[in-house]
């Protein structure tokens, strides 16, 4: 199962390479994959914090 | 990229996994490789296996709701199938059905014992027995309605709001997730939790179609979810892609409380 499918093929624009947000940081990345992608469909106007928990406690 | 949504030969446990959108999510776990305990009411997860060809998935009848037994059920379990990497806790769903004006004290308080005690109970034990290996996710799941109140505007006679004790239920599940998401995160354990938005199932979404057009204005998208669409946002949060996401009410409404 890729819950990124449909992600394949798809052109994709990733703006702020240059700086830390736009680095392929696992944890961030595969997150923002699962955003692009219809496992997502159903999935708009949210967040998603990608902070071990910082922001629950 | 693989590595980071491999769920193959993951044990995964799925309660309320014959249901309207836990079915959805099991078929989809057991066809990815993932090895599958299908909690339901006796029957239900056997006709799922069974009309899906599920080859991975062992049915369970285990009434969920009986605080008193599950301790016992689930070491049980334990000693047989061994600790699961991933627990979808689909059974906090319980409700009156009644409107504010009918419900009575015993009634609200039927649906906490029912909806909160024994995830209470389901989440402490299985985190524990994860605790040593370092690692595990749960899932647990809310609602909408756990964080906004229902708009009495598209709720019409016969029908009544939906109850307060689903939403205060609902909404105290969001802080369990979030309570034991601290309490198990430094022992590598992820506690998240799922809020769905308007998932009626087929027979409403046939039946009554003048109250899905309601529901279809109250989301942002202008449509109602479909139980494929709960799938996606499941496996997320229990593959190694969520590594760093832990405390999380990920909300798959459809933008219903955006705005």
């Amino acid at each position: 199962m890729n819950p990124h499918e449909n992600s394949q093929d798809k052109t994709i624009r990733v703006a702020g390479v240059a700086d830390c947000l736009g680095s392929p940081v696992a944890a961030a990345l595969t997150s923002t994959l699962f955003l692009l992608g219809d496992s997502a469909s159903c999935i708009t106007g949210t967040n998603i914090p990608v902070d071990g928990g910082h922001t629950a406690k | 990229m693989s590595r980071w949504y491999s769920l193959e030969g993951k044990k995964i446990w799925v309660t309320g996994g014959a249901g309207y959108l836990g079915s959805a999510i099991t078929v989809e776990l057991d066809q990815v490789g993932a090895q599958v305990l299908c909690f339901d009411l006796p029957g239900k997860a056997e006709a799922l296996v069974r009309e899906h060809g599920l080859e991975r998935t062992v049915p369970l009848g285990v009434d969920i709701n009986d605080a008193a037994n599950l301790p016992a059920v689930l070491e049980s379990l334990l000693a047989e199938h061994g600790v699961p990497d991933g627990i979808v806790h689909l059974v906090t769903a319980s409700s009156s059905g009644k409107s504010l004006e009918a419900l009575t004290a015993d009634e609200f308080q039927r649906t906490f014992d029912l909806a909160l005690t024994p995830s209470f109970i389901l989440c402490r034990t299985l985190a524990e027995r994860m605790k040593p290996r370092g690692s595990g996710s749960i899932i647990l799941f809310s609602s909408m309605y756990g964080v906004v109140a229902p708009d009495k505007g598209i709720y019409h006679a016969p029908m009544v709001a939906n109850p307060i004790d689903y939403g205060a239920s609902k909404a105290a599940t969001l802080q369990l997730s979030r309570y034991f998401a601290m309490h198990y995160g430094p022992a590598g354990v992820r506690f998240n939790c799922i809020t769905p938005g308007p998932f009626p199932n087929p027979a409403v979404q046939r039946n009554h179609p003048a109250f899905i057009a309601d529901l279809n204005k109250k989301t942002v998208l202008n449509r109602v979810g479909q139980s494929r669409e709960i799938v996606g946002p499941t496996l997320f949060l229990l593959t190694d892609s969520a590594s760093f996401v832990t405390g999380h009410s990920l909300v798959v409404d459809g933008g219903w409380t955006i705005w």
